[in-house]
C-alpha cells in the first residue's frame, strides 16, 4: 500500500510537472526500497499522460519541458541502483537532430526534442542552422542511430538533400536512418531523397519508435 | 525611419545577457501570470471576439510583458529592453494611412479602427507556397486578374534553373529577382502596373534576398517588405540587417509574427499576448509600417482553427480599441484549391479577420505546403468581406456564422484534403477556372448565402 501511494505521488508529480516534488518523491521510494524498475514504471506513466495532454492542448511546450528535465533527473538518480541489479539504463536510442543550415525556426524542433525526451531517447540537439556535414560528424561521434532534420524553409530543403549525398559521399549509406519534418517538408520530397517523414512531433517520435524498435536503425 | 534603430542595435550588443532557455521559460512564466492577472479567457464558442473590455486588457497585458521580457537577441544572447514612454512613443508615430502602389492602381492602406466606415484591404496571393518556375507567372497571374484583390503577394520560387533555391546562397539573389519580375509582370498583363506588391522577395531567407531587390526594377518604394519577428519575442542580426535595408530604401515595411499557440507563451491567451507584444516591439525596434499576424496551431498549424481565429480576432480588436495598427493576418487553411473545405475555411477566416478591424495576407492554401492554390479562392475572400462588411454583421451574428462554418471543414485537420495543383484547377492558357473548380465555388457561395450572407452579386 505505502508503494503504491509512493508511486503515485511520483506519477502525479511529474505530470503537474513538479521537478522538484518529483525527485523527491524519487529519492524516498529508494528510501523505502521500491523497485527501480516500479519506479520507472511510475515516471513513465507519469511522462506518458503529460505529453497525452500536450496533444490535447491541455498543457503546453514548457510543461512538457519541465517534464522531461525532472524524467532526466530521476533516471539519474536511479543509474546506481539500476546498474547495481543490472538492469538496462541506457536511453532507447540515439537521435541527432537540428534545424539545418539557413533555418532558425527552433520551436518546432523544440517540442519533437521535448517529445523524443519524454519517450526515452538520448537526443543530441544541434539547435538551428546546423551543417549537413557537422551532423554527419556528430551522429558518428556519440553512435546515433538516427539523423533528425527540421526546416521551416523552403530555401533549406537542399541541404537536408545534402546530408543524404554527403553520407554517401563519405561511404556512410545505411549507417543511419535520416528522418525529417516541418513546414516545408513533404512526405513525397522525402520519398524522393530517400529520407523518413514526420508530419508532426507525434508522428516523429512514432517514427523513430518504428526505425530504432524495427531493428534496421543502422 | 521612425525606429531609433542604432540605439537598438546598440541594446542587441550590451543588454542584459541571459540563456535563451532561460529567456523562453521565464516568457511560459510571465504569461502566465498576465493572462491570469489581467483576466483573459479563449471560449471556444466566441471566437469572434466582441468583449471590448477583455479585448482592452490584453493591450494592457501586453505593454507589460514588452516590460518584463524585452526582445531577445540570438545572436549575442542580450535583451534589448524599452521603457515604457519608448513603446507608447513608437505606438503614436505609427503609420495610420499609407497610399500604397503607384498611378491608378494606388490602394490606401489604414490603421482600422471599428466602425470608421472603411473596409479592410485585400491581399491577395499565395504567401509563403513553394512554386515551381514554371507556373510561377500562371499562377501570380490567376490573382492579378482579380479586380476584387487590392494588393498582392507573391508565392515562393523554389528552383531557378532547375536547382534547389539555397537560404543565403546565389540562388536566393536570383530568386527574389525573378519573383519580383514575374510578379510585375503578371501585374502588367493585367493591365494593373501600379499594384503594390506586398511582402516583396518572398524567397528571401536572409537579407541577402531583400537587399538583393532594392531597386525599382524590382521592388519599388511603394511596394513593401516583410521583417520577421522570430518566435517568440525574439530578433538576430539578419532580422536587424532587414531593418538596416529599409534605412536608405525607404519601400513600406511589415513584421512577420508568428506565436505558436501551445508554444512558450502557452495557449491561445498567451499566444494573443505575445504576438499583440511582438506588434509593439517590432513597432519600436523594426519601425515597421503593418504587421503580418500569422498564429500557428502546434497540431494543426491552421489558422482557421477556433484558438488561431480567436487569437487574430482578440488581437485586432485590442489594437483597433487602443492604438490602430495596420495589421494584416495571414489565412493559412489546410484544404487546397478544387475543395469544398477550403472555401469554407476562407469564409470563416475572412468573417472573422472583417469583423476585428484586419486586414488580410491572403491565403496560403495547405498552409502554404503545396502549390494547390489559385486566383478563385482569394476572390472568394474578398467575396466574403465584402459581404460582410456591408451587411454590417454584428458580432454575435459574425460569431454565429463561423461557428456553422467551422463544422463543414473542422474533419479537415485530421484528415487533410490537400486539393488539386494549379493547373488541374485553372485552364493554364486562359488562366481562368475549370468547370468544376468553378461549380464547387458556386455551390459554396450559395450554401453560405444560404446561412444568412449576403453576396453583393
Amino acid at each position: 500500500m505505502v508503494d503504491k501511494d509512493i508511486l503515485q505521488h511520483i506519477c502525479t508529480a511529474i505530470e503537474t510537472p513538479d521537478p522538484d516534488e518529483t525527485v523527491k518523491a524519487v529519492e524516498k521510494a529508494v528510501d523505502f526500497g521500491v523497485a527501480p524498475l516500479e519506479i520507472v514504471g511510475a515516471l513513465t506513466d507519469g511522462i506518458t499522460t503529460l505529453g497525452d495532454k500536450f496533444e490535447r492542448m491541455e498543457c503546453f511546450l514548457p510543461e512538457l519541458i519541465l517534464g522531461a528535465d525532472a524524467m532526466d533527473v530521476s533516471m539519474k538518480l536511479l543509474k546506481p541502483k539500476m546498474e547495481e541489479l543490472n538492469l538496462e539504463t541506457g536511453p532507447a536510442g540515439t537521435v541527432v537532430i537540428s534545424n539545418i543550415q539557413g533555418d532558425i525556426h527552433d520551436i518546432g524542433r523544440d517540442i519533437v526534442v521535448t517529445m523524443l525526451r519524454v519517450a526515452g531517447y538520448q537526443v543530441e540537439d544541434m539547435g538551428h542552422d546546423v551543417k549537413p556535414n557537422l551532423m554527419i560528424d556528430k551522429a558518428l561521434e556519440c553512435d546515433a542511430d538516427i539523423i533528425a532534420v527540421s526546416t521551416l524553409l523552403t530555401t533549406s530543403l537542399p541541404f537536408a538533400r545534402e546530408v543524404l549525398r554527403l553520407l554517401d559521399a563519405r561511404g556512410l549509406s545505411g549507417k543511419f536512418k535520416v528522418v525529417m519534418g516541418g513546414g516545408a517538408v513533404t512526405p513525397e520530397y522525402c520519398e524522393e531523397i530517400g529520407a523518413g517523414y514526420g508530419d508532426n512531433a507525434a508522428a516523429a517520435v512514432k517514427l523513430v519508435k518504428e526505425l530504432i524498435d524495427g531493428g534496421d536503425s543502422k | 525611419m521612425r525606429s531609433n534603430i542604432f540605439e537598438y542595435i546598440r541594446r542587441a550588443q550590451n543588454g542584459t545577457y541571459m540563456d535563451e532557455n532561460d529567456f523562453n521559460m521565464k516568457l511560459f512564466r510571465t504569461c502566465s501570470k498576465l493572462v491570469k492577472e489581467y483576466d483573459i479567457k479563449f471560449d471556444k464558442e466566441k471566437i469572434v471576439v466582441g468583449d471590448e473590455a477583455m479585448a482592452d486588457r490584453l493591450f494592457k497585458a501586453s505593454l507589460d510583458l514588452c516590460l518584463e521580457m524585452g526582445m531577445f537577441c540570438v545572436d549575442t544572447n542580450r535583451i534589448i529592453e524599452f521603457t515604457m514612454e519608448e513603446l507608447q512613443t513608437a505606438l503614436m508615430l505609427a503609420p495610420q494611412e499609407m497610399i500604397l502602389g503607384e498611378g491608378k492602381d494606388i490602394r490606401v492602406m489604414r490603421a482600422r479602427k471599428f466602425d470608421d466606415g472603411y473596409r479592410m484591404t485585400v491581399c491577395g496571393g499565395c504567401p509563403g507556397t513553394p512554386l515551381p518556375e514554371e507556373l510561377f507567372l500562371p499562377i501570380m497571374m490567376s490573382y492579378a486578374k482579380e479586380p476584387l484583390l487590392d494588393i498582392i503577394i507573391p508565392g515562393s520560387l523554389v528552383t531557378v534553373d532547375g536547382m534547389g533555391v539555397e537560404t543565403g546562397g546565389p540562388l536566393e539573389i536570383r530568386a527574389c529577382r525573378q519573383e519580383m519580375m514575374w510578379m510585375r509582370e503578371a501585374l502588367e498583363r493585367a493591365g494593373r502596373p501600379g499594384t503594390h506588391i506586398y511582402a516583396a522577395g518572398e524567397s528571401s531567407a536572409t537579407e541577402l534576398g531583400t537587399l538583393a531587390i532594392c531597386n525599382p526594377r524590382y521592388m519599388r518604394i511603394s511596394d513593401s517588405h516583410m521583417i520577421p519577428v522570430l518566435s517568440e519575442l525574439k530578433t538576430d542580426k539578419i532580422r536587424l540587417s532587414r531593418v538596416m535595408t529599409g534605412y536608405e530604401y525607404p519601400a513600406f515595411t511589415t513584421s512577420l509574427i508568428d506565436p505558436i499557440i501551445g508554444g512558450f507563451g502557452g495557449g491561445p491567451e498567451g499566444a494573443a499576448l505575445v504576438q499583440a507584444a511582438a506588434m509593439i516591439m517590432s513597432t519600436t525596434v523594426y519601425g515597421v509600417d503593418m504587421h503580418c499576424l500569422h498564429p500557428i496551431h502546434n497540431k494543426y498549424i491552421s489558422g482557421s482553427t477556433k484558438e488561431g481565429l480567436w487569437v487574430d480576432s482578440i488581437t485586432g480588436r485590442a489594437f483597433a480599441q487602443n492604438a490602430p495598427l495596420a495589421s494584416l493576418a495571414d489565412a493559412w487553411t489546410t484544404a487546397g484549391a478544387g475543395t469544398e473545405e477550403i472555401l469554407y475555411e476562407t469564409a470563416a477566416l475572412a468573417i472573422t479577420q472583417e469583423m476585428s478591424a484586419l486586414h488580410t495576407d491572403s491565403l496560403g492554401a495547405t498552409n502554404g505546403v503545396y502549390p494547390n492554390c489559385s486566383g478563385l479562392e482569394s476572390r472568394f475572400f474578398a467575396e466574403v468581406t465584402l459581404a460582410a462588411f456591408n451587411q454590417k454583421l454584428t458580432v454575435d451574428e459574425a460569431n454565429e456564422l463561423v461557428l456553422r462554418l467551422f463544422k463543414k471543414y473542422e474533419h479537415g485537420f485530421e484528415n487533410p484534403d490537400l486539393g488539386l495543383p494549379f493547373p488541374e484547377v485553372y485552364d493554364i492558357k486562359t488562366i481562368e477556372p475549370k468547370k468544376e473548380w468553378n461549380d464547387t465555388y458556386k455551390r459554396v457561395k450559395d450554401d453560405i448565402a444560404a446561412m444568412g450572407l449576403n453576396f453583393a452579386f
